[in-house]
Parts: C-alpha cells; sequence; structure tokens
C-alpha cells in the first residue's frame, strides 16, 4: 500500500491508536511529501480526525512509529511540534478564542515563534513587528478588514479563516486543516479551494486536507488517502481513488461496489 | 455609562484624578487618608490575584496566604533586623513569589474547580500555621508593636508619607500590570484562559505559564502584604483567613477581570463601602452576593465595563462561569486495561 514519497517531512508507519476496546486506527501508513497536499478522505468514524489528533500529538499512538523531517521522534507533544517542527492544524469544531478580537487570536500563533518573557524585555518593536506580520496574514486570508471583531461575531467561513491564519502565524511546515469546508455553502467552499491553493503556491509548506466535500478534495489535492474503520484502503492521485472499487464500497456498501 | 464622553475628557480626567491622589493629605481629614491607603493596599492585593484570576481564568481562593507571606517576612524582618526598607520589600516580594510557585506547581494536575479547592485548602492550612507556629508568628495575638521602616531616609511613621509611597507602588504595579497584559506573557494568560488546547498546539507552554502567572501574582501580594503590615504596624492571623481571600476575588470580580483599572474600582467600592457604610454592614454580604451574581451573568467586565472605561482591546472574558467547569482537553476519558498510552499527551 505504501507509495514512496521523495524527502517525506512526515512519515507514520503502522500507526495505531485504540481506545479501550475501540479500535480507532488499525496500521496505518502515511506520508507527507515537502510539498504536496493530501487529501485524507473516509466514511463517519473511519479514523480520519484520530489520524490528524495522533499527527499534532493530541493522542499518543498505542503501536507504530513516526518520523518527523527525517528523524524519528519519540511521540512528542503538541507545543513542541509547533514550535520545533512547524506542525500547524486547524480543528473539526472552529476553536477560536471567543472573548479575543480577531487580531488577538492570530497573534496568539505567533507565540510558537517567541518565548514567553519576549515582549517583557523589549516591549513595543518586537510586538509592532509581529501585529504587522498578523495584518499581513489576515489580508491574506482576506479578513483584514475585521481584524478589530470579536472573533465568535463573525460569520462561519470568516471564522475558518481566523483559524486557518492562526495556524499560518505559527509559519508552519505542515498544515493539517481538519474538515475545513464543513458547513459551507458551494461558493464558500470554492473560495476556500482557491485559499488552500494560494497558501500552497506562496508558502512553502505541506498540506493535509481532512474533508467530506469531494469537491473540494479533488480540487485541492494531489494525492488522496482514504481511510476506512482505522484501515488504510486505497491511495493515489484523486481520479484513481473515486473509481476506486473498495473505496465505492467503503462509502456506498457492497451492492455499489460494480457501480 | 460614560461611553458618551470623549476619550480625550477620559484621559484628562484620569490625570486630574491622579493628581489630586497626591494632593489627598493636604485636602481630607487622616481618616480618609487611612481609608484610601487601605483601599490602594487592596488594590496592589487584587491585581496580583487579577493575573490569575482574570488574565490565566485560574479561580485562586487562597490569595491571601500570599498576602500574608508578604506580611509576615515584612514584619519579622522589621522587628528583628535593622534591615533597610528597600531590602524587606524584595525578600517579601520574592517570599510571595516563591509561597505562589510552589501553590501553582498544583495548577500542573488540577483546573477548574478542583484548583479553586486546593487553592482554598492552602489558605486555611496557612492559617492554622499562623496561629499555632507561636514562636516565629507569635500565634493567635500576632506581633503587635511593628516599627515603620525607613526608605532612603524617608520615614514610613507619617501617615501621608505612607500614602505616598503606598500610592507610588500602587500606579507601579498597575503599569506593570499592564505592561505585561500587552505583552506576549499576557496573551498566553488569555489564550490558557480561552482554550487550553489551542494555546498548546501553537507553541505555548501551558504549565509554565500558569506557573509563572501564580509566581508573578504571589510577588505582587507579597509586596501588598509589606504595604498592610507599614500601614496597621500590626500582623495578626485575623487579616489573612479565607474571607479575606474571598473578599479579594470579590473584588477582581467587581471590578472587572483582566482590566487594568479594575482592581483599583472594585477595591473603591468594596473596601469603601466597608468603612463608610458600616451600618449595613449586615447586609453587606447579601448586596455583594447579588452584585457578583449580576457581574457574572451580565457585565463580565464589571464596574470598568459598567462605566464604559474599558480600552479598545478586550480582554474581559466573555462568560466567566465557564473558568468553573474548564472543559476537559479534547481527549475522551481512556479505559485503563490496556490502552494507558493513548492518554493525552500532558506537557
Amino acid at each position: 500500500m505504501s507509495v514512496t514519497v521523495e524527502n517525506p517531512i512526515f512519515k507514520a508507519v503502522g500507526v495505531g491508536c485504540r481506545f479501550g476496546g475501540v479500535i480507532a486506527l488499525d496500521s496505518v501508513d502515511f506520508e507527507i511529501g515537502a510539498n504536496e497536499i493530501v487529501g485524507l478522505i473516509g466514511p463517519n468514524g473511519s479514523g480520519k480526525t484520530t489520524l490528524l489528533n495522533v499527527l499534532s500529538g493530541i493522542y499518543r499512538p498505542t503501536s507504530g512509529t513516526v518520523e518527523i523531517n527525517g528523524k524519528p521522534s519519540k511521540f512528542k507533544s503538541s507545543r513542541r511540534l509547533s514550535r520545533e517542527d512547524g506542525l500547524a492544524r486547524t480543528f473539526q469544531n472552529i476553536r477560536l478564542c471567543p472573548s479575543l478580537t480577531v487580531r488577538d487570536n492570530v497573534l496568539i500563533g505567533m507565540h510558537a515563534q517567541y518565548k514567553w518573557y519576549d515582549s517583557l524585555i523589549t516591549f513595543g518593536g518586537r510586538e509592532r513587528r509581529t501585529t504587522r506580520e498578523v495584518d499581513e496574514i489576515l489580508e491574506f486570508v482576506g479578513i483584514a478588514d475585521k481584524a478589530d471583531e470579536i472573533a465568535t461575531d463573525l460569520a462561519y467561513g470568516d471564522q475558518r479563516r481566523v483559524e486557518i491564519a492562526r495556524a499560518l502565524a505559527t509559519s508552519p511546515r505542515l498544515l493539517l486543516l481538519d474538515e475545513p469546508a464543513a458547513g459551507m455553502n458551494p461558493r464558500e467552499a470554492q473560495v476556500l479551494v482557491d485559499l488552500i491553493r494560494r497558501i500552497h503556491q506562496e508558502r512553502d509548506l505541506a498540506i493535509v486536507v481532512i474533508e467530506h466535500n469531494m469537491n473540494v478534495v479533488m480540487n485541492t489535492a494531489s494525492r488522496v488517502v482514504v481511510l476506512d474503520a482505522g484501515l488504510c484502503i486505497a491511495h493515489g492521485d484523486p481520479a484513481t481513488v473515486s473509481s476506486d472499487p473498495y473505496v465505492l464500497e467503503a462509502y456506498l456498501g457492497k451492492r455499489f461496489k460494480d457501480a | 455609562m460614560l461611553n458618551f464622553v470623549p476619550r480625550s475628557v477620559l484621559r484628562l480626567a484620569g490625570v486630574v484624578v491622579l493628581v489630586l491622589a497626591f494632593l489627598l493629605p493636604n485636602l481630607v481629614q487622616p481618616y480618609t487618608v487611612r481609608v484610601m491607603a487601605t483601599i490602594l493596599v487592596f488594590t496592589v492585593f487584587a491585581t496580583g490575584l487579577n493575573l490569575i484570576l482574570g488574565y490565566t481564568g485560574l479561580l485562586s481562593f487562597g490569595h491571601a496566604a500570599m498576602f500574608g507571606a508578604g506580611a509576615y517576612i515584612a514584619a519579622r524582618l522589621l522587628l528583628d533586623t535593622g534591615m533597610p526598607l528597600i531590602g524587606i520589600l524584595a525578600i517579601s516580594t520574592v517570599g510571595g513569589a516563591v509561597f505562589a510557585a510552589l501553590v501553582g506547581l498544583t495548577s500542573w494536575r488540577v483546573g477548574g474547580d478542583y484548583l479553586a479547592l486546593v487553592t482554598l485548602g492552602v489558605g486555611e492550612i496557612f492559617y492554622l500555621f499562623l496561629n499555632n507556629a507561636d514562636k516565629v508568628t507569635g500565634g493567635a495575638t500576632g506581633l503587635p508593636g511593628v516599627p515603620a521602616g525607613e526608605l532612603f531616609g524617608w520615614s514610613m511613621l507619617p501617615l501621608n508619607n505612607l500614602y505616598w509611597f503606598t500610592l507610588v507602588v500602587t500606579i507601579l504595579v498597575t503599569l506593570f500590570v499592564w505592561v505585561i497584559g500587552r505583552s506576549f506573557l499576557g496573551r498566553s494568560f488569555l489564550a490558557i484562559r480561552e482554550d487550553e488546547v489551542i494555546a498548546r498546539s501553537h507553541g505555548i507552554n501551558v504549565p509554565l505559564t500558569k506557573v509563572v502567572s501564580f509566581t508573578i501574582g504571589g510577588a505582587i501580594a507579597g509586596l501588598a502584604g509589606v504595604l498592610q503590615v507599614l500601614l496597621l504596624g500590626f500582623v495578626g492571623p485575623a487579616t489573612f483567613t479565607v474571607d479575606q481571600s474571598i473578599l479579594v476575588v470579590e473584588i477582581v470580580l467587581v471590578g472587572g477581570m483582566a482590566t487594568t483599572l479594575g482592581p483599583f474600582l472594585g477595591s473603591l467600592l468594596v473596601i469603601g463601602s466597608t468603612q463608610y457604610l458600616s451600618s449595613l454592614s449586615d447586609y453587606r454580604s447579601m448586596i455583594f452576593g447579588a452584585l457578583i451574581v449580576i457581574v457574572l451573568l451580565w457585565k463580565p467586565g464589571g464596574l470598568v465595563q459598567i462605566l464604559g472605561l474599558g480600552g479598545r482591546r478586550p480582554t474581559v472574558p466573555r462568560t466567566p462561569l465557564s473558568l468553573l467547569r474548564r472543559r476537559p482537553a479534547a481527549v475522551p476519558q481512556v479505559d485503563s486495561i490496556e490502552t494507558a498510552t493513548a492518554q493525552e499527551v500532558k506537557l
């Protein structure tokens, strides 16, 4: 099942994750190249978000090994993954700091590059510089005019963009997007596709997109991985995967296997 | 309430208030100066708690213990040594900080209402310690007759000098917390209050930052303790009960969590009313209880929000009650049989 990727920045071999008797991930091999967009799809409960949580250090896998940037990693905390390995993620249910402004939310992303005592010592200059960087990022994702609004007052699609902006503020090398198009109408989803492509073109990073919206996956990903019941059942470019009999079976049931 | 007033007028009014504060001893009776000094001491004390409770969102009911640690260290040093006051201030502040850091370590394991219980226990233990360690703390009678020290040859004995000193310390501490609130450190406090998982996955060292918050808050409380000793000339356990911790939580909530002026406005109302409205003292708890409920439900910014004095950049928590039911990190409880490793990675 494993397709070799040149210089993978992230490599998981036989990763499994169990919660009591529930096998959320059985054994998954997964590679992410330095500059590609990987789509991660699968029916509900197939382990996509668990895989993402394992990648981003929120869960500890029960079996298998993970390699980051070519170095074998004892499973690191999400803080160290963010600071040392340039890994950023968004969440399936939007998680913004509800009482803070959009700008402050994105500034929180900047913490990956700074120490906690930083602007105590050099008060002023550094703060202004980071604020300028944040404004650039907000401009980039297209919500610069809403920078001073409270984050949770924004429209749903804009809240998604704040999350993406916050992830970009950590200047990641690997960006994990967990269902970025959930709850969006087709036009908003199209804007999102454009945004993901723009991020990929203008910033040198790899992106993993978990998505149920096939339009988004097929239009962004150069490679698609299909999970079902904690196993990787298909792997390849979007066109091959969408006609794969196992994938059709997983999504539609046995009857449609030959459809 | 003051939203219609232009900000420039408010700023001018602030300057006028500041000048009046410095001229106060020439304008009013000594009793009023004493009350004002008490209010300022509690402002400093509450500013320390504001960092822990308002910014970092950690509910602490043991803040009077750090206050007391600072006060007792200062009293012992003033009684036993001829150390200059500046040294005593430094030692008491460090003492409060170390004590608070130790208490803060418990926040690695517990959060939300459990942390409130732990700190409540610390406050109670400290009170019992004060009562029973006769040799060090003087037991239930406390340490009377603490001499006022000298700061660079400037005696703290006259009330006016002490008032001015307290005023300067209050302004410096408020400025210090204002700077912190605008720095990376302040923002990591706010991020932790809002959502720990977010803080962690964006590179913030959550356990360390919590301890730092406790340490700075405790240091400020220790400093307030010294001022309290200088003002009263006496320390006794009754000043550092859990009631005092609850009073300061009250000040922070009423004044406005995570605001710069909140601690001052809160202690102005809470301490001022206990001094001047003593005829209402039977109803005090009732009135402030109702006020806190109102603040928590509708005006989380407290007096600062009600008066419309808040900054342009909001830091006030929108749902303060959520501090009590801190949601667990995005991790389900794991059955222990075979998968103890599938737990959340802690640090």
